[in-house]
């Protein structure tokens, strides 16, 4: 479980370091608890240490936020977090860096960060459906870019 | 069907919004098949980069607040020592003669009131306090009288109506302990807590406990 830490350092750092050292392990301790809660409902289908991943974004999300008391540290975090441009054609960015901002974000969130559409509408400060209809519109365009490739 | 019903229901498809009846009654649709084939690509592109994110976390060196961490999880994780099993008998032994001083009045007996709580026992500490975080959490800080060098601390927060263990935290260096937001939610609002003070080779060598109002 030291993963959950050097995770939650990692993303920090990423994210251009919105929460010190002690607020981290603050952090630390209430992710690991989230996690310890969650632990009945891992079914194994990816490696602990993957699927404890997801929690230690929603955590670090929810903890930027309540800092700032505003959504644009959001923003900055999804856009900060995604792998740099040219990792290569099977890179999540290859795929988003064609849609509108928000639609990225929602793509994102769903894909890279594995959040429900309930959790992505509370980090975007939407409503679910408002969060679906740009996870339909950004996947009916990147549908539309494969077919023009075609 | 209407372009906008379409739409309605291909977003309802993809966003798990149909039921398997549902999406039977659709059948074979190529758009719906494609853009699902899409999804399913984002979805090995995810995890994908988790895997490599977590990957690179891992090559981390230690991140702050790791080792004292990693000491709670192993001593919690641990089979119950002997030692444990001592201090649990020693706490319910404690607790039977703290109501056996306590029963009756409103007095507490030998016990001093600090800090807003009431030492209930256990002369070797000074100073158990309960403190709201700025952070959202609660911040426990206590103060023995004559600490060995080192010291370690175990500390334990219960429900006073029943006793049982709401959370315990074991083995620590430090003199204060940030309880965790999602737990202190559901605690009830007056807890007992405990602290024990150990040297280095594991010996106790002092008890104290409160019971005290949560900050919120």
């Amino acid at each position: 479980m030291r993963i959950v830490s050097r995770i939650l350092a990692a993303r920090n750092a990423r994210a251009g370091r919105p929460l010190t050292d002690v607020e981290l392990e603050d952090l630390t301790q209430d992710t690991l608890l989230t996690i310890w809660r969650k632990l009945p409902t891992y079914e194994g289908r990816a490696a602990l240490e993957t699927w404890t991943y997801r929690f230690c974004f929603l955590e670090l999300m929810n903890a930027v936020r309540r800092k700032a008391r505003a959504p644009v540290l959001l923003d900055e975090i999804v856009e900060r977090a995604a792998p740099p441009e040219g990792d290569g054609g099977a890179g999540i960015s290859h795929y988003l860096r064609h849609l509108t901002q928000r639609e990225a974000q929602v793509l994102h969130l769903r894909h890279v960060e594995d959040l429900s559409f309930a959790e992505i509408a509370e980090a975007l400060e939407t409503s679910a459906s408002s969060a679906k209809t740009h996870y339909y519109r950004g996947l009916q365009k990147l549908r539309s870019l494969r077919e023009g490739v075609r | 069907m209407s372009g906008e019903a379409r739409d309605e229901l291909l977003q309802r498809a993809l966003t798990g919004d149909l039921s398997a009846p549902e999406r039977a009654a659709v059948g074979d649709d190529q758009e719906l098949a494609e853009l699902e084939e899409l999804a399913r690509e984002l979805d090995g592109a995810g995890a994908r980069e988790r895997e490599r994110r977590v990957a690179e976390a891992r090559a981390l060196g230690a991140a702050p607040g790791e080792a004292r961490t990693a000491r709670v999880i192993e001593r919690i994780a641990r089979p119950r020592s002997r030692r444990v099993v001592l201090a649990a008998a020693a706490a319910v032994l404690s607790s039977v003669g703290l109501w056996w001083a306590s029963r009756g009045s409103d007095a507490v007996g030998d016990a001093t009131r600090i800090d807003g709580g009431v030492l209930l026992s256990g002369g070797a500490f000074e100073r158990l306090a309960l403190e709201a975080s700025p952070r959202g959490g609660v911040v426990a800080t206590w103060r023995a009288r004559n600490p060995p060098d080192p010291a370690r601390y175990d500390v334990v927060f219960r429900d006073p109506a029943g006793g049982g263990i709401l959370l315990e935290v074991r083995d620590l260096e430090g003199t204060t302990w940030t309880l965790p937001r999602p737990a202190v939610a559901s605690w009830p609002e007056e807890i007992r807590w405990e602290v024990r003070v150990y040297d280095r080779t594991g010996n106790e060598h002092g008890f104290g406990a409160a019971e005290a109002r949560l900050p919120r």
